[in-house]
């Protein structure tokens, strides 16, 4: 553990108690870590703190002030922990009044004026930070340059909110340096703690996500050499299973093939998890992706009514669904895939295909789970919710954790769905237990004893 | 409120729902283990985490037309430790303290 600490970077907690019962987050906060290995590379001695692991708390964050005073804290939040991490950074700032404090994350990155209008926030950074948090440590730390040239943040001065010069996108990925995984101090708490970014961006226009806007609007991409290289440092940490954590791993056939080459020749002995798109398979992708090691694909079906699909622009039809859960099931692949409930156009016939849908994916070995529809910043169902037919009723951002419906749809009400959503989970889960097919909750141990009434 | 059996503390508790996750048909909430009716409903929906337990208190005596507070918390007290038994919430949940947090209701000195 650090004792001198210049940048603290705290992951906010979900204000969910359950997921915190499971006594570990699945997966290591990894843009922390892109963070954090950028500004050891520029001598600044760092510290992650992730509040969603279940020893974390406030004054884990508050003991490493006291002791080590680090100038800058930032803190990542998404639109679900947003409000823990207002507190927390209210907390902080009025602790430690001399520290700044940095949000940054999906969230902020589109809400950045509601941030600003609290006196303990002092920056957001937009977008990816790499390089507009490492050049705003150098400014508040070493003095380097001024506000105004740090590309990529919002500020406030005089009670006005400035925005600076947007950062451009990092085109070659592969200019950043691989996360090191030693700045994770609890690593090995995490269900999943090998795991990998490949790409940034997303070229879907679906209306319920945001990573592409997030990106610029364009898809990057790292090489193949330069992923496999990174499966080779997760190997030497001793993990065999590594989660590729992109939106969709097979945008790029090319590169794909290259990087299925890599790994085939380099013969790792390494199992790994994928998302893709049903549109962007064939039968033999999936046969070689098998046989460089992938174990376990997510597709992003969302519904089983091909009207739905086509009103959120996904962009697939239920054939390539099914042809592709088919074919995982021929190469012994477990396909997993989230179903989402409560669309804007959903009705009550239209949640019935879904939950149609799940039943048959799950006769194919499918690992299934199920989600509201919800309105995150930055996609075009918060812009333009009126577009969708959609009232937002529910602002608590707390709430904005896919199981809580957030809005009336066309026509369901926020209290239809968050029914159909309740029989929809029964539905599935007892078509899971009749198939063996165990739930998606990705191997996380469960301990409720701590909230235990004594 | 005044309670000769539980420490003044736990009017600021702030009981929480585990998950969000239940079917309400306006008189019953059911969730994969239990139900709750009447008052039981009207306790569930409250928990969310932001609800003390003495806004709770006050907002059912204001239900029920009654000022019996005491009385009033007493059966709080026990549904909180019905479903706290059933892992359906926690008694006194903030994410940003989570274990810090007290979750002992009974009587300190």
């Amino acid at each position: 553990m650090r004792n001198n600490v210049e940048v603290l970077l705290v992951s906010s907690p979900t204000p969910c108690p359950a997921m915190h019962v499971q006594n570990a987050h699945v997966m290591p906060p990894l843009g922390l870590g892109y963070l954090a290995t950028c500004l050891e590379q520029e001598r600044y001695s760092t510290r992650i703190i992730d509040m969603a692991l279940r020893g974390k708390n406030i004054e884990t964050v508050l003991s490493v002030l006291k002791n080590s005073k680090p100038k800058v804290v930032g803190i990542s939040c998404t639109t679900e922990t947003y409000q823990a991490a207002e507190r927390m950074a209210k907390i902080i700032k009025s602790a430690h009044p001399d520290c700044a404090i940095v949000f940054g994350g999906c969230h902020t990155s589109f809400e950045y004026e509601v941030a600003l209008k609290e006196d303990f926030i002092d920056y957001v950074v937009l977008n990816e930070g790499e390089i507009s948090f490492t050049n705003l440590c150098n400014f508040i730390i070493r003095g380097v340059g001024t506000i105004e040239s740090v590309k990529g943040i919002v500020y406030k001065e005089n009670g006005l909110v400035i925005c600076t010069e947007p950062e451009p996108f990092i085109e070659n990925l592969d200019t950043l340096p691989i996360p090191d995984r030693s700045l994770f101090e609890d690593l090995y708490e995490y269900a999943h703690p090998a795991t990998i970014s490949t790409s940034r961006g997303c070229p879907g226009n679906c209306i319920f996500c945001a990573a592409s806007v997030l990106s610029g609007g364009r898809y990057r991409m790292r090489s193949a050499q330069n992923i496999v290289a990174e499966f080779e440092y997760l190997k030497s940490l001793g993990f065999d299973n590594v989660i590729i954590v992109d939106d969709t791993l097979t945008i790029s056939m090319a590169r794909l093939e290259s990087f299925l080459d890599e790994l085939i020749s380099r013969n790792l002995q390494m199992t790994w998890y994928c998302e893709s798109r049903v549109d962007t398979l064939s039968y033999n992708l999936l046969s070689k992706m098998k046989k460089a090691g992938l174990t376990t694909i997510q597709f992003g079906v969302e519904s089983g009514s091909q009207a739905i699909l086509d009103s959120v622009h996904k962009g697939i039809t239920l054939e390539q669904i099914r042809k592709a859960f088919r074919w995982c099931r021929e190469l012994n692949i477990t396909p997993v895939t989230n179903l989402i409930v409560g669309q804007p156009s959903d009705s009550r016939e239209t949640i019935q295909d879904t939950v149609r849908m799940a039943h048959e994916l799950i006769s194919l070995g499918a690992r299934v789970t199920l989600s509201v529809s919800t309105p995150f910043p930055g996609t075009p169902m918060w812009r333009t919710p009126e577009k969708f037919g959609v009232e937002i009723i529910d602002f608590d951002l707390d709430n904005y954790n896919v199981s809580c419906p957030v809005f009336n749809a066309q026509h369901l009400t926020a209290a239809e769905i968050r029914n159909e959503y309740y029989l929809a989970l029964k539905e599935v889960r007892i078509a899971q237990r009749q198939h063996n097919v165990e739930n998606d909750d990705m191997g996380v141990r469960r301990d409720f004893s701590s909230f235990w009434f004594d | 409120m005044k309670n000769n059996n539980y420490s003044k503390e736990i009017e600021q508790y702030t009981p929480c729902r585990m998950m969000d996750i239940y079917f309400d048909n306006g008189n019953e909430i059911t969730t994969g283990s239990f139900k709750l009716q009447g008052i039981g409903r009207d306790i569930w929906l409250m928990l969310n985490g932001k609800n003390t337990i003495r806004c709770i208190v006050e907002k059912l005596c204001t239900k029920l037309v009654t000022d019996e507070k005491d009385a009033i918390l007493n059966e709080l007290l026990m549904v909180l430790r019905m479903l706290n038994k059933r892992n359906a919430i926690v008694i006194n949940w903030d994410p940003i303290y989570k274990m810090l947090r007290s979750q002992r209701l009974h009587y300190e000195e």
